[in-house]
């Protein structure tokens, strides 16, 4: 309910029935043909799904990155304020 | 009423697809593949930052500690206090406050940092959060997002067990998300859920153009355009 006043009775005077929804019509033939090209030309892309790999991992560096990962430390039942 | 954008073989059939699950890595966090369904804690950065402040510090019992809610201007820069041991936080790093929903999302990129770093892999996944849509949104305008008339949306077929109302993904929104936190959507307990090659192929092409204002095929974006055409012909408001 929009512009609802909280303690006040809800006003469904306003409403009104949902709009007959349209019915579109497809062109099937034509939709078939383009998604056959679609699949072809996705195929043909030939996209994999190993993700990223590195293959050469400076160790010592990596580890350096690792300092803007710390974990945490959150006191947890901590009381937040809100102002 | 069968809504006709949710048939799957509008775009491509099948639009998602139902694989054997990838089980765990050595960790326990689940192994997940770019294209595939997960769910996942996903976070929007509000236009001011808000952040934890600590208010009250300490130093013998941390425990006694009080913190506040405070607001950062956009301009604000360097360090707001000093570093915070209990919390991890460096001067010049705060404890961020926003808005946030576990909802699925489709898996853009995992990182694996190879053999020699097996013990530590990377924890984060990209992630394209999935939007369902409003029952404000008329069916116009969700056949102008299935013609993908918006760079930055992606549409999705309602289609269960893989994705259950029809929605969006927002390109705005892609986001890291913890490794360890995501789960895979399954079916039966044991599958899980993945967009199809032709599915996973166009949403690459999308991203590409999004990003970087063109996509992954010149011959794709043909196609795209006729299906554009074909879908919005389908939905022309009725003339007077």
């Amino acid at each position: 309910m929009e512009n609802a006043t909280r303690g006040e009775v809800l006003d469904f005077t306003h409403l009104t029935p949902l709009g007959k929804p349209t019915s579109p019509k497809f062109d099937e033939a034509k939709l078939r043909k383009i998604r056959a090209r679609i699949e072809e030309r996705a195929r043909s892309m030939a996209l994999t799904r190993r993700g990223a790999h590195i293959p050469a991992v400076d160790a010592e560096s990596q580890t350096a990155w690792l300092e803007d990962d710390r974990p945490v430390s959150l006191d947890v039942g901590a009381p937040v304020k809100f102002p | 009423v069968v809504d006709p954008l949710d048939q799957t073989a509008l775009l491509c059939d099948p639009f998602y697809e139902v694989r054997p699950g990838l089980g765990r890595s050595p960790k326990g966090h689940p192994v997940v593949q770019p294209g595939q369904i997960v769910w996942a804690h996903q976070v929007y950065p509000t236009s001011r930052p808000f952040i934890i402040d600590i208010k009250g510090y300490d130093p013998r019992d941390a425990s006694k500690n009080t913190y506040v809610v405070s607001q950062l201007g956009a301009s604000s820069v360097g360090p707001t206090h000093f570093p915070i041991k209990e919390l991890n936080l460096r001067s010049d790093e705060n404890l961020y406050v926003m808005h946030g929903k576990k909802r699925p999302a489709i898996v853009l990129q995992t990182l694996d940092a190879g053999f020699y770093n097996q013990r530590n892999p990377e924890p984060y996944l990209l992630v394209a959060p999935c939007f369902t849509f409003k029952d404000k949104h008329k069916p116009e305008y969700r056949a102008r997002v299935a013609a993908m008339d918006f760079i930055n949306l992606f549409f999705l077929p309602a289609r269960p067990p893989c994705y259950g109302d029809q929605g969006v993904i927002r390109f705005e929104h892609i986001q890291p998300v913890a490794a360890s936190g995501v789960e895979p959507q399954m079916t039966d307990g044991t599958k899980q859920c993945f967009l199809s090659d032709v599915a996973w192929a166009v949403l690459q092409h999308r991203l590409s153009l999004f990003l970087v204002g063109k996509g992954l095929d010149a011959g794709l974006d043909e196609d795209i355009k006729a299906y554009h055409d074909c879908i919005l012909e389908a939905y022309q408001p009725p003339s007077g």
